[in-house]
């Protein structure tokens, strides 16, 4: 009997949901990608013409291989392999189990507490550390692909003078005669350049090499960093004094350009703080309220209730406006008197609801006084820095939503790269020492001239983790720094709980850590020539010296904690932090003289068509260009743009149109140049809905020169495109008066238009990787949305919605009659018990629970879950044919509101005129996607092989030595979240380009005559616990099959021997309950659900009332999938609940359109419908 | 007339015969080495860098497993003993050995020994000791009588039907949890009917091994 499913048609009134402007607008490129997961030329090279000859070439190929295997049969033989014990076993190290090690990762503006997982000493895989502070145990995406960062062929290995190889004791030989030199001088003309990194130890030898050497400076610099911020605190509350936001105690947040929950990292657990108040497990539950004014479209927008496009250099305005309202309202006549000294107070982002927004909101904000944040981005100037400030002083906010804490950080005595540029042109500076990961011959702004002020230096040494940088390639002596996993060395959190960061492995490469290099210039002594360490253990009672960075730490440690035993130095490295060591709290008020820089702001006029606004914006991906070897963060898609492995502008629709820029361009980007103050640069260009009109955003980072080690790196080189070149000193975050056009027609490369310059000229049209019409599953309500109101109205919202609708009050009949499978929850199961039915575990069935509601869609939980499954790389080029692997896709859907009496009967929508300012200002939901572990798996009843089937405790598995792949499952997958490993990534580059006479092909391609990976050491990050696949077979989610079988057999042994030890009973006697072999309730997590730091995923087990997961499946929002399908699915999803003013969709039409009763949809009848979703035969 | 048969003809009969020995002798080998023990390496007995006799350490000295392959309950592994296991006794016995001597070069230059695998599991399929020897599985039933191995050998053919076989009735292989490194010991020994005894630890103890992939395969 076949069945054909008749899918209910989509109502068609209340909310449009779609992925992109193609599938909006009905493009045809759009609908291939909906109709086939895996599009045509799955197994051609690159011309489609050359099928046929390419299958019989194959055949051919395959006769002649399978004639030499017959003739190898010798090699059959298993090889002899070896087992080599440690010669002494090194403590707690168990082979085969994970090592837990607590430590932390120095960043910029406060490091991050994590745990390491090492197995037989690699680090493989790292976690939040949630006893420390400053953290709840999430990882964002970046931190947690440091561990591939550790294993980088590319990045620094080895010292050079000049570009020539040299050595370690060369090196040092070197910087025991010029310390010499220097300290005869006092230290003239030497400086020392630094990052943004917070560690006590880096600043005690800063300070003491300051004392040794008088007259040296020292400069920090950082491409992006809080520089604003701090200025404007240091006027507002004094210097060294900070904010921290309580999110957690905050019912309304009103962010000003601010991504504090994506980029602008405010706090280390400010995520997880601001959605504690939106898990709302009833209706009845409060739940705070986001207004956002941003430029580009943010997951902080997203996640907005309220959200209004305003180009960046009118944020200031917006911000006065804002300042004015709340000014009045709280009777504060200082902030009304500076709002007022704004000038353009006539602005208008195009809104029509402009004055009553914002009236509503600042209402909304002083209806909450105490309980309310205002928050501006980090790329904001001082003036908008200041007027939050000055709002939140108004509201009432310090001491009770932000607290103020002195970090005591020596801001007045570190200059800025500004001025250690104009000391070196002035010929000031003989020796520059560079500790630090910026790079900034390629991200200082041009104006510096930065590459002519180090050329006037003699001697500049660069200490950098990173590959050789173009810094580093002009620089006198390079000196590879360790990376953070393999050092001893400390940091603060961001709210200065101290952390000790802990070597899991001995330097790879024979590094040298930033304290140790800092240690030597202060040192009186000569640092004395390199000892190759010794593999030999050391005699009875004696201790490994573990080098001179342990001491420098140990002294930071000792003074910290003044007389801590040894013990307590064991503890806190257990630990990885020492508590109570924050910074105090400041006891400072606001000064509103702090406002009076407010008067001398100029009137930046609107952007226009010929005038243009450009943003620059550090990358969701790469930050500030630091991580572009990074392939993990090279193929996981931006969170918004959903581009890989490029940077791509982007621009509003309007903007586009007027432009003349293709709308739906997915797989070829049109090309523009944008131009400001003489400079050119040439982008790709995507067309992002929500964007401010007339503005262009540039992620930076990208576009870097230089082939392989010697550039990038293998990973980084020939990415993106350049936008340094455009910044300079008054334009660090924003530039006005860009001329931008599109490309009529390629052109000629340009000077030093880094990049292109691989192409002969610049093409018009640009092939670009962007993932978001990959695996789409049509429309049918997969995310689903209310607000906190029709949620109070109607607690059944979430079975209403979609095609659900359909089934709703009858829903537990349809399930129960719709189910089909193969396998029946009975069958199998024989009349003597010999065989187990299936779902017969009665200690654990697994099930997890996404809140959309918390989600931001940040990737960190891909990511976490590649480096946790040994999830491989694909390449750009893999990409673009929807191929990329990661298990866990990140869906991002534009929502725009139908208006119900347009009769529309497509999904497509089709014929609908979409006005632009619909396509403009749409909301924005995410939706993370995975294997749902159907108990009634379609996959599994087409495999031929049997090589997808259940487990009893109800997971889908996927056997990978059965299967064949032929893809079926995949094509019969109605969530299409499963993935073909259509090459051996594994084992095969993607990343190398190979030619034959005029055809040129991936390595792919090449196949058994492709290149394998450089280096082995990729391999070194690999899960010992996880199977690495091999061409030709499919891979999805598992649930983390490997931490559930871990768990489930510790239980299960620790019951069984202890019980059995401390009854003293080892035979029938000793008589267990079922319930003692059972995984204690929440004992377990997965990759994802430790990774997120929102906790919107929750794991479990179905079976233990208590487990997080049930509490979370009880929630009313709780919704499945595709429900109407009856495949039983073991993830389910909370449904987003947004929480808007009601006050402002009474005065906003189009508010109300945006959240309002628009996302509440009513089944309709459907002409011919037999039935709801009833089957065929 | 024409011949019906072409020339080329007259060698068919002898192309033919010379190919189905060919056949015939692929299959033969086939057979031989694929259907038989050697497949499965029962009997696989390589040469270890040293002589070490588990028969004279296990079986006269009645060491226990556990002292050398001290994680077995803990770990998946069963962990091979370091270098420092050995000197724990033999910096005092038997010091003027040549044997003895590889460890101590071991010990003093932390080079590790390269002892030659025997039993090798495919790396898509997870072993894990400690929830067997915990279970009341004992050594001797995957691994043989290694206390009267000289020189330890492959014993069982540990394929994949052959660990279902325990895996569906593992009553046939469930001992007392003291007895599982006294691999002397049997049910009879004590005058026990082994399955008898087998099921009644396996309803004592819910032994229900798993016969699903996922147990053994991730």
């Amino acid at each position: 009997m076949k069945r054909v499913w008749q899918h209910p048609a989509e109502p068609t009134t209340g909310k449009h949901y779609w992925r992109s402007l193609g599938q909006l607008t009905g493009q045809e490129s759009s609908q291939r990608w909906q109709d086939r997961e895996f599009q045509d030329g799955a197994a051609v090279m690159k011309d489609e013409g050359e099928q046929e000859t390419s299958r019989r070439s194959f055949l051919k190929l395959m006769s002649a291989s399978t004639a030499m295997a017959g003739l190898g049969l010798a090699s059959c033989r298993r090889p002899e392999t070896y087992l080599k014990p440690y010669s002494k076993m090194p403590e707690w190290v168990v082979p085969g189990k994970i090592l837990y090690y607590a430590t932390a990762m120095p960043r910029s503006g406060g490091g991050t507490p994590m745990v390491v997982h090492t197995t037989e000493g690699r680090p493989t895989h790292l976690q939040g550390n949630k006893f420390h502070p400053d953290s709840n145990g999430g990882l964002d995406s970046q931190a947690q692909a440091s561990v591939l960062g550790l294993y980088d062929p590319d990045r620094a290995r080895a010292f050079s003078n000049y570009g020539k190889p040299s050595s370690r004791d060369d090196f040092f030989t070197f910087l025991n005669a010029a310390k010499k030199e220097l300290a005869a001088s006092g230290g003239k003309g030497f400086a020392v350049l630094t990052d943004e990194v917070v560690s006590p130890t880096r600043l005690r030898l800063i300070g003491e090499l300051q004392k040794k050497f008088p007259a040296a400076k020292v400069y920090r610099y950082e491409a992006f960093g809080p520089a604003n911020g701090r200025a404007a605190y240091t006027k507002a509350f004094g210097a060294g004094v900070m904010p921290f936001y309580r999110f957690d105690k905050a019912d309304r947040v009103f962010s000003l350009d601010s991504d504090f929950l994506g980029l602008d990292r405010v706090g280390g657990k400010s995520v997880g703080q601001f959605m504690s108040g939106r898990k709302a497990q009833t209706s009845a539950d409060p739940m705070n309220r986001l207004y956002a004014v941003e430029s580009n479209y943010t997951i902080t927008g997203g996640i907005a209730d309220h959200r209004m496009r305003v180009p960046a250099s009118q944020t200031v305005k917006v911000a006065a406006k804002l300042a004015a309202l709340i000014g009045t309202a709280t009777g504060d006549s200082a902030l009304s008197a500076a709002a007022a000294s704004v000038k353009g107070a006539a602005y208008n982002p195009g809104r029509e609801d402009y004055d009553v927004w914002f009236q509503t909101a600042a209402d909304d904000l002083v209806a909450s006084k105490g309980k309310a944040i205002v928050i501006a981005g980090s790329n904001q100037p001082e003036a908008v820095q200041v007027l939050a400030a000055a709002i939140n002083h108004a509201l009432g906010a310090y001491g009770s939503t932000i607290e103020l804490k002195q970090t005591g950080l020596p801001e007045s005595q570190l200059g800025s790269l500004a001025e250690l540029a104009s000391q070196a042109l002035a010929g000031n500076v003989q020796t520059l020492l560079v500790i630090s990961d910026a790079n900034p011959v390629f991200d200082a702004p041009a104006d510096l001239k930065w590459p002519a002020a180090q050329d006037s230096i003699k001697t500049v040494i660069v200490h950098s983790t990173r590959h050789l940088t173009a810094t580093a390639r002009k620089a006198s002596w390079t000196v590879p720094a360790t990376h953070y996993l393999e050092q001893w060395g400390d940091t603060r959190g961001f709210e200065g709980t101290y952390a000790v960061v802990q070597p899991m492995i001995l330097p790879l490469f024979g590094g040298v850590s930033d304290h140790e290099l800092l240690g030597a210039f202060v040192s009186n002594e000569d640092t004395p020539p390199f000892v190759e360490p010794s593999m030999a253990p050391l005699p009875m009672g004696t201790v490994e010296d573990p080098g001179p960075g342990y001491k420098l730490v140990r002294d930071t440690f000792n003074a910290l904690v003044p007389g801590a035993s040894e013990e307590v130095w064991n503890n806190t490295l257990r630990d990885g932090f020492v508590a109570k060591t924050e910074y105090p709290a400041a006891a400072t008020a606001f000064q509103s003289g702090a406002l009076s820089l407010l008067t001398a702001l100029p009137d930046v006029a609107a952007p226009s068509l010929t005038a243009m606004e450009v943003t620059f914006l550090p990358c969701a991906k790469i930050a500030d260009g630091r991580y572009i070897n990074s392939a993990w963060l090279q193929e996981a898609p931006d969170p918004v743009s959903k581009v890989t492995w490029d940077n791509a502008a982007l621009i509003s629709v309007k903007t586009a149109k007027d432009l003349k820029i293709t709308l739906a361009a997915v797989d070829e980007a049109d090309v523009i140049s944008v131009e400001i103050g003489g400079v050119t640069r040439y982008f790709p260009v995507l067309v992002l809905p929500g964007h401010a009109d007339n503005a262009v955003t540039l992620t930076v980072g990208y576009g870097q020169t230089g082939t392989g080690a010697e550039g990038p790196g293998r990973v980084g080189q020939g990415t993106g495109f350049d936008a340094y070149g455009l910044r300079t000193t008054a334009t660090p975050y924003f530039a006005s008066g860009a001329k931008v056009a599109k490309l009529s027609g390629s052109v000629a490369v340009p000077e030093g238009g880094s990049k292109w310059t691989d192409h002969k000229e610049i093409p018009a049209v640009y092939p670009i990787a962007t993932t978001q019409e990959h695996h789409s599953m049509y429309g049918r309500a997969l995310v689903r949305e209310a607000t906190q109101k029709d949620w109070q109205d109607d607690e059944d919202f979430v079975m209403e919605q979609g095609t659900d609708a359909h089934l709703h009050g009858e829903r537990a009949e349809k399930t129960a009659e719709n189910a089909f499978s193969l396998y029946q929850p009975n069958a199998g199961k024989k009349e003597d018990g010999t065989r187990q039915p299936l779902l017969s575990d009665d200690l654990h069935q697994w099930g997890m629970v996404i809140d959309l509601n918390s989600c931001t869609g940040c990737t960190s939980c891909l990511v976490a879950c590649q480096s946790e499954n040994n999830i491989p790389v694909v390449g750009k080029d893999q990409v673009r044919r929807g191929r990329e692997m990661h298990w866990i896709r990140m869906d991002r859907y534009f929502a725009t509101d139908l208006d119900s009496d347009a009769a529309l009967n497509n999904r497509q929508v089709e014929g609908h005129e979409w006005e632009e300012d619909e396509m403009d200002d749409p909301s924005m939901l995410v939706e993370p996607v995975g294997c749902q572990h159907c108990e009634a798996a379609p996959c599994e009843t087409v495999c031929p092989v049997n090589a997808t089937v259940h487990s009893p405790d109800g997971l889908n598995v996927m056997v990978y030595n059965r299967c064949i792949g032929t893809r079926y499952c995949a094509n019969n997958c109605p969530f299409k979240a499963r993935r073909f490993n259509f090459f051996d990534y594994n084992k095969r580059n993607p990343l190398v380009e190979k030619s034959a006479g005029p055809l040129s092909f991936n390595n792919l391609y090449a196949g058994p005559l492709g290149d394998r990976h450089d280096t082995e050491l990729g391999k070194l990050q690999k899960n010992p616990n996880v199977t690495v696949r091999m061409r030709g077979v499919i891979e999805k989610c598992t649930y983390c099959l490997q931490r559930i079988e871990s768990a489930r057999i510790d239980a299960r042994a620790h019951a069984r021997k202890d019980k059995s030890r401390e009854q003293g009973k080892y035979d029938e006697t000793l008589v267990l309950a079922k319930q003692d072999l059972r995984i204690p309730t929440n004992g377990l997590k997965v990759a994802c659900q430790e990774a997120c730091p929102a906790e919107a995923i929750h794991f479990g087990n179905l079976l233990d009332k208590d487990s997080d997961v049930m509490k979370a499946k009880g929630n009313a929002r709780n919704y499945e999938l595709l429900g109407y399908l009856s495949v039983r699915a073991r993830t389910t999803y909370l449904a987003r609940i947004k929480n808007p003013n009601p006050e402002l969709i009474k005065a906003s039409p189009r508010e109300a359109k945006k959240v309002g009763q628009g996302s509440k949809t009513r089944p309709i009848a459907v002409a011919g419908s037999t039935g709801h979703g009833a089957a065929s035969h | 007339m024409a011949n019906t048969f072409p020339r080329w003809t007259n060698t068919l009969p002898l192309k033919l015969l010379v190919c189905f020995l060919f056949m015939g002798a692929g299959i033969a080998g086939g057979v031989t080495y694929y259907f038989t023990q050697k497949y499965t390496r029962v009997g696989y007995m390589p040469s270890q860098p040293i002589a070490f006799s588990h028969k004279i350490h296990a079986g006269q000295l009645g060491m226990d497993c556990r002292y050398c392959h001290s994680f077995v309950e803990q770990s998946g592994h069963a962990n091979v003993p370091s270098s420092s296991t050995c000197w724990n006794c033999h910096q005092h016995v038997k010091t003027n050995s040549p044997q003895i001597a590889l460890i101590k070069e071991s010990v003093d230059t932390g080079k590790p020994l390269e002892w030659v695998k025997v039993h090798n599991t495919p790396d898509y399929a997870y072993f894990n000791h400690s929830v067997h020897v915990t279970a009341g599985v004992s050594c001797v039933s995957c691994h043989g009588k290694i206390n009267e191995m000289p020189v330890v050998f492959h014993d069982q053919s540990q394929s994949m039907s052959w660990c279902l076989d325990c895996h569906l009735a593992p009553e046939q292989h469930l001992r007392p949890m003291d007895k599982i490194t006294n691999l002397n010991w049997t049910a009879k020994s004590e005058g026990k009917d082994q399955k008898e005894m087998g099921q009644k630890l396996k309803d004592a103890w819910h032994i229900e091994p798993p016969v699903n992939c996922a147990g053994c395969h991730r």
